[in-house]
């Protein structure tokens, strides 16, 4: 039976994108349906955020007609429907927009870890082990291959020797462009602490490899420091999944944007042919599809899934919840850092994110950041507050405020979460702009996570002692902010039971429906997760072409 | 004269204001067409008499040999006119306002090409966020516009 | 395309890699200039906001150019360090003969604007391109003059340096000591591969060639992509405003001082305090410069940490001093002579002590130097100049006192 399309992609951001470029190369006829807009131009989104009080994740991105139809927890505060405060709070967002979340994202690329595959394999067994952490179905060598293409694909800058072969991952391939340069505050640091431990393991500062160009790649500029990358890069250095949409298109790929998917149908032998969407102006259209490919970030995914009834026999829809607790922690350091220079962040410790400790507790990964207290509203704070109460003006102010500015210093920590059944997403009783329901979020981190994290603040304490820092704010004890990695939710798993893909990303009950992005990561490490989205999106890719009877070569160029 | 700062006697009032800003500031080279635009900004907010008063006072001090030192007694000094003075320091730097003295967090930004000008991150040698701060690598290294009173090591 | 002749004597391609030395050397130079002119702030007028946004990003894509060219250049000395010769540092002073090199486009030191990334685009444009007219029409669109396109590139040079390495014998050719060979873990140069072999010869030459004129595949993250897109965008945001002017109006091929070794066609800046500022400039890159050649000639079994050391402040003259002084240079008056024009540094490289091959005695002649220059920026600082040169001041005080 002829369908409309080969494969209908759901969602426009980097599994989407990606998937949708590969196959169209291939051949495939393929749509991608966004439900967001696309964004003006970069100069416009610059413009916005510079004159944009706070300096939100969203301030770039404000289209009040998507902010309505399309909404996400970065357009409106109120999205998730979740207990209020004191209940533990879910605090991570995401964008609805043409190329999606990377459009604020920070650039990090680390890979997971070896034991990050195989944690109940390898640290289960005690009665601290969270039940639900378990292993995927894959092993880090069945995905270093796609790693390595991935790395390809977006642009990634790093420091091969000082990556291959960590915690046993080792790189087949070096880096696409050699690294991101550590920041004058890294090096200072790394000075310091290299070679001292903390509690047995070793400080060792690396660069963190970044899909951020370190020289022209790609047909984008080489970054100049121009320090936003969250949340946006001016110039294009840092990748964003615009870049693989403009491919899938050019590869022949359709896009509609502004459609919101509502409902995909199962036909009577559990396959998946027909994706039923609104469009902004409430016209209901169907479109159908030989594949359907459901991208749309790891909320909206199970929530498009529940509100079509389907891949969820076994009530593993929206479970297993994640993210990464993430804390940031103040100091002053003896002489001037200069933060506010080059990109947020450009270098980390690694040495905290395995080891036998994680039979018992998470693990983490730390970051150096250049970006000073400008969380705590540096420098605009610090300005007020010396002329109001310091009484400082002219030369006295600028050399205050240098003197003191300039040897802020902000340290953070990115703990993993382990998974856990209760931890959710299901459909709010609340609706959207568009009659949908709103995600109903239910999240509350495990102890395993919570132990991680207080070990985690108590090493970024020593960091500071270290380094002679003065004026050490640890925050509040369990107190976390989202890390903006949004996973789990349609894990990926060898048993229908537990799990709602297999290992290839196709759901266990509709052969033609596969699930990309970090919805299908049955555990989440310490690193940020996109590099291991656009790996495994490469990868499905792959398979989903094999299943059509199309092949991923490149067309070979004229 | 009028109550307040009309427009026709913004000629003189504007050099005041600068020259005002610029001790207030540190920094010596301030735009005048900036210097408009954010005496407009002031003059629209509940921040207009206060200035007015700062205006009045410096402009009877302007000839005096220690400037410099009447500004920061009989200016700065005064608590009143403070929260005023340090919102003239504040656009000069980051463009930004204050619109309310309670909740300091919160801030009103005015044209992009004010905030791409802000004066205050030269001061801590960086770059307003947004703009470039040059080529790649750079944060490698101390900037260039490390002020020169910073004394090494310290 | 197949090279022109054939190269089968060591001195040969010695020749042509002291040629390639000085082209790549001049080259850079002459982007760097073109960088330093880009204006920064709103505040030296003749950019909206956006178009500030524009004229930073094309000054780190010139800067990052300017830096590979420096790579190419440090590849160019491990080529012929491996086969037994020496680093070559010299080049002609600004403006340079157009006779001289067979690429037949003169290098020159400009401002920024279509006349200059027309040259940049010559210098770096693919031997055999595609779209040559295309290419002809996009370069007559950036000038009025209707001066004749004559093409001749840096590339078929490489060309004929390839050849060489690949026509001579092996072993023969390669009598370099491999402890001489310059690697990215001595000296921060990213990219910077070892020449032990034929093999990795031939690399670093392609190395130097897709950088420079991409391949046929990739064009657009070549130095000719990049030129090609700036140039685009220029033209095109001149169509739309008027007013746009992303330059400063830096003087052409400026001289510190009338001397021997500056073409008798260089233009000595008038103002004497931009005058002394272009002095040190020259001074210090001259310095910098015979470190850098010292460095990749120098042996360094068994003492790699001290090279390393050597080399790290080497490198960091570059961003810290010449960078800070070459932009501030750009904002002091020219001169009566040059009504309206700003100076710019003329990079000249004149009469010099050279660095003898003791290391003990190399680095001493250096520190003595370095911390003479540092006196002279002390009293810079003093005077009335722009903040960049204060800057640089500062930080050649600094290296020398960490030296």
């Amino acid at each position: 039976m002829e369908r409309d399309y080969d494969v209908v992609v759901v969602g426009a951001g980097i599994a989407g994108a990606m998937a949708a470029y590969r196959l169209a190369e291939a051949g495939a006829r393929v749509l991608l349906l966004e439900a967001g807009n696309r964004n003006p131009s970069r100069a416009q989104m610059v413009g916005s955020y510079a004159t944009a009080s706070p300096k939100t994740l969203h301030s770039p991105y404000v289209q009040v007609e998507s902010d309505t139809k399309a909404p996400s927890p970065d357009s409106s505060s109120t999205y998730y429907d979740q207990p209020p405060a004191p209940h533990t709070q879910y605090k991570s967002t995401y964008e609805r927009r043409t190329g999606g979340s990377t459009w604020h994202w920070l650039g990090h690329t680390p890979r997971m870890l070896r034991s990050d595959f195989k944690m109940r394999s390898q640290y289960g067994g005690s009665p601290d082990f969270p039940p639900d952490l378990v292993d995927w179905p894959i092993t880090y060598d069945d995905l270093e291959p796609w790693y390595c293409e991935a790395e390809k694909e977006m642009g990634v800058a790093g420091a091969h020797e000082e990556w291959d072969g960590l915690f046993d991952s080792p790189r087949s391939k070096p880096f696409p462009m050699s690294m991101i340069w550590p920041s004058y505050s890294d090096t200072w640091i790394a000075e310091r602490i290299n070679g001292r431990s903390f509690e047995g393991l070793e400080y060792r500062v690396r660069s963190t490899p970044s899909a951020r160009n370190s020289e022209l790649y790609d047909g984008r500029p080489p970054c100049a420091g121009n320090s936003i990358c969250v949340p946006l890069c001016p110039i294009g250095a840092k990748y964003d999944a615009s870049v693989h949409v403009r491919k899938a298109t050019t590869a022949g790929a359709s896009l509609w944007e502004q459609c919101v998917v509502t409902k995909l149908d199962k036909d009577a032998d559990g396959s998946v042919h027909t994706v039923n969407f609104l469009t902004y102006g409430g016209a209901r259209k169907t479109v159908t599809a030989e594949v359907v490919v459901v991208a749309a970030h790891a909320i909206e995914t199970p929530k498009l899934l529940l509100m079509s009834g389907l891949a969820n026999k076994n009530d593993q829809v929206g479970r297993n919840l994640m993210d990464h607790l993430s804390k940031s922690t103040f100091g002053i350091a003896p002489e001037p850092l200069f933060p506010f220079r080059g990109p947020p962040s450009t270098s980390g410790i690694e040495s905290f994110r395995d080891g036998d400790f994680r039979r018992v507790r998470a693990g983490f990964r730390v970051s150096l950041n250049n970006d000073g207290w400008s969380r705590k509203g540096a420098p605009y704070t610090e300005i007020i507050d010396f002329v109001t109460n310091k009484k400082r003006i002219g030369a006295d102010l600028r050399e205050a405020l240098f003197a003191r500015v300039t040897k802020q210093l902000r340290l953070s920590c990115s703990v993993e979460v382990a998974p856990d059944q209760n931890n959710r997403v299901e459909l709010s009783g609340q609706t959207d702009g568009l009659g949908l329901p709103r995600p109903k979020v239910t999240f509350t981190p495990p102890d395993y996570s919570f132990k991680g994290l207080a070990q985690a603040t108590r090493t970024l304490g020593d960091i500071f002692n270290l380094i002679g820092a003065k004026e050490v704010d640890l925050g509040v004890d369990n107190a976390y902010d989202g890390a903006g990695h949004i996973m789990g939710t349609c894990r990926m798993g060898g048993s229908p039971e537990n799990s709602v893909v297999d290992a290839e990303c196709r759901t266990h009950e509709h052969r033609n429906v596969f699930i990309l992005g970090s919805s299908v990561f049955p555990t989440v490490g310490s690193p940020n997760p996109t590099l291991t989205i656009a790996a495994l999106a490469l990868r499905a890719a792959k398979d989903i072409a094999t299943q059509l009877g199309v092949t991923t070569q490149r067309k070979v160029s004229a | 004269m009028s109550e307040t700062l009309s427009t026709a006697a913004l000629g003189s009032v504007l050099q005041d204001f600068l020259a005002l800003s610029r001790i207030l500031t540190g920094v010596e080279n301030l735009e005048e067409e900036l210097g408009r635009q954010y005496l407009d900004r002031l003059t629209s907010t509940p921040y207009e008499p206060f200035l007015r008063q700062i205006l009045e006072r410096f402009q009877k001090m302007r000839d005096d040999e220690t400037l410099a030192d009447r500004v920061k007694q009989q200016i700065l000094g005064e608590d009143t006119l403070r929260p005023t003075v340090c919102q003239v320091i504040l656009l000069w730097y980051t463009s930004a306002m204050q619109d309310n003295l309670d909740t300091p967090g919160v801030l009103r930004y005015g044209t992009q090409e004010e905030y791409f000008s802000g004066v205050g991150w030269a001061v801590i040698g960086a770059h307003a966020p947004g703009l470039s701060g040059g080529y790649f690598g750079h944060w490698r290294y101390r900037p260039d516009n490390e002020p020169l009173e910073a004394v090494d090591g310290a | 395309m197949k090279p022109s002749r054939t190269v089968d004597t060591r001195t040969d391609l010695l020749k042509l890699l002291c040629e390639a030395a000085e082209l790549e050397h001049g080259i850079a130079c002459s982007y760097l200039y073109a960088a330093f002119s880009l204006k920064r702030d709103m505040a030296e007028g003749g950019m909206t906001w956006e178009e500030q946004q524009k004229v930073r990003r094309w000054a780190a894509q010139i800067y990052f150019v300017a830096s590979q060219e420096m790579l190419h250049l440090a590849l160019v000395w491990n080529l012929t360090t491996a086969i037994g010769g020496t680093p070559y540092y010299f080049r002609p002073n600004f403006p340079q003969n157009s006779k001289y090199y067979p690429i037949k486009v003169p290098i020159e030191l400009e401002p920024f604007g279509p006349r200059s990334l027309r040259r940049f685009i010559l210098y770096e444009h693919p031997q055999n391109i595609a779209q040559e007219s295309a290419l002809k029409s996009l370069l007559r669109s950036a000038v009025e003059d209707g001066e004749e396109i004559e093409f001749g590139s840096v590339g078929e040079l490489y060309g004929l340096i390839e050849s060489g390495f690949r026509s001579i014998d092996e072993k023969e050719l390669f009598i370099g000591s491999p402890t001489q060979q310059m690697t990215k873990d001595l000296v921060h140069f990213p990219g910077l591969l070892p020449v032990l072999d034929r093999t990795s010869a031939i690399q670093a030459i392609h190395e130097i060639t897709e950088q420079g004129e991409g391949t046929a595949k990739d064009r657009e993250d070549s130095h000719y992509g990049a030129f090609v897109a700036i140039l685009k965008e220029l033209l095109d945001s001149r169509e739309r405003g008027s007013g746009f002017s992303p330059a400063r109006p830096a003087m052409q091929n400026p001289s510190a001082r009338l001397e021997r070794g500056y073409g008798a066609d260089a233009n000595p800046i008038g103002e004497p305090l931009a005058q002394q500022v272009a002095g040190l400039f020259d001074s210090v890159y001259s310095l910098m410069l015979r470190m850098l050649a010292w460095s990749f000639e120098f042996d360094s079994v068994g003492v790699e940490e001290q090279l390393k050391k050597f080399c790290s402040v080497t490198i960091d003259l570059m961003p810290r001093v010449l960078l800070p002084l070459g932009e501030g240079l750009m904002l002091m008056p020219a001169g009566e002579k040059y009504p309206g024009k700003t100076a710019g540094p003329g990079f000249g490289l004149t009469r010099h002590v050279m660095l003898p091959p003791s290391a003990e005695n190399a680095r001493q002649l250096c520190r003595e130097r370095i911390k003479e220059l540092a006196a002279l920026a002390a009293d810079l600082v003093q005077r009335s100049v722009p903040e960049p040169v204060k800057g640089a001041c500062r930080h050649l005080g600094e290296i020398a006192r960490n030296f």
